[in-house]
């Protein structure tokens, strides 16, 4: 325990539940419960929990459970073709943008745009 | 007379008749919950419903919200009996929802009220909920507790709840509110501060 927090232990000997102002809000509370809170609240309880949820709220309570571990997952997937893509990149006679690195894009200059290599595509066919 | 007498002998004889009740721990309750015995959790329910209901009444004053937010401390519970290790006890672990719900609670009431106020030029006062059976000779007094409670941020009131009217250590209470033990000092300190100040009044009474 530091210094700080037994220093602060000591000045709060004052601020117990057994003084004035703690019997004060103790009393408050226990009144303020009295009115505020309802008879039979084990039956209400009992009620809301054996009585059928509706459809609608069971799937959304299973997306919602489901939501993190699919978030997760898919970020490192993400991650991890990022990466690969990055890597890839470099292989790349022509420098490619950080978009085309992040999102796997080949790089296509001008020139080759118009000039399409069909060869390979020719030979595959019958 | 002498058919009577082994019956006679026999009660003499017997020791008197006491009738033991083995009242059941809060883990083995949760246990039987876990299995389906809606009873048990019934008993668990009754057992820390008053103590939820102070907490509660504490943190957001004798308002309507007060029974929906204790009937909903039990349901968190049930729906997460599975999550409950049994590293701290049961109520320990209730009150931890109980405060989180409340200062949720909390949050909302100051949503709405910034919504309403903001689109008055004026700052209105909203005075916190309160029951209308409270008795008219104790309703300055209370009213003035409650604005006082109100008056501190939701932190600092989940600490003053904890330590003043649940009675629970400071290191209790860092552990239900999940911070350290010098901030539960520091904000007790400026809470209880700011309450005496507020509270000198009925303070000087007593």
């Amino acid at each position: 325990m530091n210094n700080s927090i037994r220093a602060g232990l000591n000045q709060s000997n004052d601020d117990q539940p057994g003084n004035a102002l703690g019997r004060l809000l103790q009393e408050h509370a226990e009144q303020a419960s009295e009115l505020a809170f309802q008879p039979f609240l084990a039956d209400r309880v009992m009620r809301r929990i054996t009585m059928a949820s509706p459809p609608e709220e069971q799937l959304f309570s299973l997306l919602f459970g489901l939501f993190r571990p699919v978030a997760l997952a898919s970020l490192l997937l993400i991650l991890g073709f990022v990466g690969y893509n990055t890597v890839v990149s470099r292989t790349f006679d022509v420098q490619p943008t950080t978009t085309e690195v992040v999102f796997g894009l080949q790089p296509v200059s001008l020139t080759e745009a118009f000039t399409a290599d069909l060869e390979p595509l020719l030979t595959d066919l019958p | 007379m002498a058919a009577l007498a082994p019956v006679a002998q026999l009660r003499s004889k017997s020791r008197p008749l006491r009738l033991t009740v083995i009242t059941p721990t809060d883990e083995e309750l949760v246990n039987r919950a876990r299995k389906g015995d809606n009873g048990a959790f019934r008993i668990l329910v009754e057992r820390h419903e008053k103590n939820m209901s102070r907490t509660v009444a504490g943190m957001l004053g004798a308002s309507s919200e007060v029974d929906d937010i204790v009937q909903e401390v039990f349901i968190r519970f049930y729906r997460h009996l599975d999550r409950f290790r049994g590293e701290a006890a049961v109520g320990t672990f209730l009150k931890r929802i109980a405060i989180n719900l409340s200062l949720d609670a909390l949050r909302r009431r100051k949503r709405v009220r910034s919504r309403f106020v903001s689109r008055d030029n004026e700052k209105i006062h909203l005075p916190e909920p309160e029951s209308d059976r409270f008795h008219e000779d104790t309703f300055d007094r209370r009213r003035l507790i409650e604005q006082a409670l109100s008056s501190l941020r939701p932190q600092h009131r989940a600490v003053v709840v904890l330590r003043l009217i649940d009675g629970y250590s400071t290191k209790e209470a860092a552990g239900i509110l999940d911070i350290p033990q010098g901030t539960v000092l520091s904000r007790l300190s400026r809470a209880t501060a700011k309450l005496r100040l507020v509270l000198a009044p009925i303070l000087a009474e007593e």
